[in-house]
């Protein structure tokens, strides 16, 4: 049976956030003021602090996963910085450890007696927001294609890698469709590759649309492209979605994609697509 | 009056992990009247549930009965020394954020009154409690169905959640027990394996006795082992108390 690979230290999984960092990115999400530059940041760095609070323990961070992000815009490659610097596919715990800063936030929270109180909350910043150059989506496909390789190479009975990418859609080098239906082949002993696409659109139509299972009404041929090429939702991620997150009326045959979904939203795809039932 | 003697209390952490890292905890305490056992089994997702799991079982031996009213009192001290224990020294922003989530544990306990001959039990979550008498498992508690273990269970939580609590309390009070009866208190993936033999008929109990006849331990990690390898139980941190009732 397929995704039932233990993901343990010794057997550990891989994460990939592919973000696009091109020079569309710095126009507004459709019906928000937020450029969708920005609300790329936000959701990494809240993806990436999730992950890494989802592999803590008392004694430090275990290493169930090892994350990259790659970044594709004026240029294509890792998109880290500061001591993660080049390094492609890297443990969560070296993630945990090197957050470029740390901003202090506060939050509303139950005071116990019905009322709210605040209370500071720290947000890890690892990305800024960058918009700039053309969308170079097929490069980034082929470049995480050859870092997918070389872990399954490493790692032939992981639980399947995943792979999160955050677009507006628009590529400039060409369709990516085969760059991405090659990414979704590869294989470890445990099954396919998950690709999960997470469309921020300027589309006055763009409307919020969750995990659908077909594209009858998405607006445009980007997010028709990205739907085609999501992978479906694994039988324990749909069973997850039903039973935790029931306002998102998931169908058994919901694919990975989410259009102009808030941070909220993009966390609920993470909590589902990093919810196996094997953790260990 | 009757007597119970312990046949076994093994604890080992899944594989690949060390003992230090096994979330599993029991606690036993026995007096010329009772003999109250606890099993706890700390969730992987959450911090500081070892701690948690470890608290419950030694605090909860305190207790004088086993009912839910009773039990939930107790509950507020163990959370604070819960929250006094975790709280020690600065912790790194994740653990910070972590913390802010809570722990989670199951955990039964079973408390064997010998002047009386009966005992009471009670658990939140999926630790298991079976009772032998003859060739019969004649309670299977608070899980009948190894089907049951798949699902995500209600666990205590260092946050008050009495509401809840109250729902999802089991418990059997004044049941008889007979010189020969034995009892396996286990946390969940030795409890599933087993649950599912008795249903076989496969009398698994027998093994696990059998076990009781080695001091070493050795045979039964052992075995427990192959079976994980096997994928017959669950790759996860495992306990297991035997009395036999004298």
């Amino acid at each position: 049976m397929s995704y039932t690979a233990e993901i343990s230290r010794q057997n550990p999984s891989c994460f990939l956030f592919v973000i696009d960092q091109s020079g569309s990115m710095s126009d507004n999400i459709s019906e928000q003021t937020k450029p969708k530059a920005q609300a790329v940041a936000d959701a990494i760095n809240k993806l990436l602090s999730n992950l890494t609070i989802k592999c803590a323990k008392s004694e430090g961070v275990r290493d169930y996963y090892h994350v990259g992000v790659i970044g594709y815009g004026a240029t294509t490659g890792v998109a880290f910085s500061g001591g993660l610097s080049g390094k492609e596919l890297v443990p969560i715990s070296e993630i945990a450890n090197n957050p470029a800063r740390i901003e202090e936030k506060t939050k509303k929270v139950d005071d116990g007696a019905g009322g709210l109180v605040d209370q500071k909350t720290k947000f890890p910043i690892w990305f800024d927001p960058i918009a700039n150059g053309g969308t170079p989506m097929n490069e980034a496909f082929k470049f995480i294609n050859n870092t997918l390789d070389n872990w399954l190479e490493m790692h032939p009975d992981c639980f399947p890698p995943t792979v999160i990418h955050i677009t507006d859609g628009e590529s400039t080098d060409g369709n990516p469709e085969d760059e991405m239906q090659k990414t979704i082949e590869k294989k470890s002993s445990d099954g396919n590759v998950l690709l999960f696409n997470l469309h921020v659109s300027s589309n006055p139509n763009a409307k919020n649309i969750k995990f659908p299972s077909n594209n009858e009404s998405l607006p445009d041929q980007y997010s028709k492209m990205l739907h085609k090429s999501a992978s479906p939702l694994t039988e324990f991620m749909i069973k997850v979605a039903k039973n935790e997150y029931p306002e998102l009326n998931i169908s058994d045959t919901a694919k990975g994609f989410i259009l102009n979904g808030d941070t909220v939203l993009m966390i609920a795809a993470l909590d589902i697509g990093t919810r196996p039932s094997n953790l260990r | 009056m009757i007597k119970a003697k312990i046949l076994s209390q093994y604890k080992f952490p899944k594989g690949g992990h060390t003992i230090i890292e096994c979330e599993d905890a029991y606690s036993i305490k026995q007096t010329r009247q009772t003999l109250k056992l606890f099993v706890a089994d700390g969730a992987t997702e959450s911090s500081f549930a070892k701690e948690w799991a470890t608290l419950l079982s030694e605090e909860l031996k305190k207790v004088q009965s086993f009912s839910r009213k009773n039990i939930m009192k107790h509950l507020p001290k163990i959370r604070k020394n819960w929250e006094d224990k975790v709280n020690k020294k600065p912790l790194p922003w994740y653990a910070e954020i972590k913390l802010e989530e809570g722990a989670f544990s199951a955990i039964i306990g079973l408390c064997i009154n010998f002047k009386k001959s009966t005992f009471n039990c009670f658990a939140i979550g999926d630790c298991c409690m079976f009772h032998l008498r003859g060739n019969e498992i004649i309670t299977l508690f608070p899980i009948e169905n190894e089907i049951e273990f798949s699902n995500n269970p209600f666990l205590v939580s260092t946050k008050s959640d009495d509401d809840k609590l109250i729902k999802y309390f089991r418990e059997l009070k004044d049941q008889k027990v007979l010189t020969g009866d034995y009892f396996f208190i286990m946390s969940d993936a030795l409890a599933c394996w087993f649950t599912k033999k008795i249903k076989l008929e496969d009398k698994p109990w027998n093994i696990l006795i059998g076990f009781c006849e080695d001091s070493t331990k050795t045979s039964f990690e052992e075995w427990l082992k192959i079976k994980r390898a096997e994928k017959e139980i669950k790759n996860d941190d495992t306990t297991l108390l035997t009395v036999e009732i004298l």
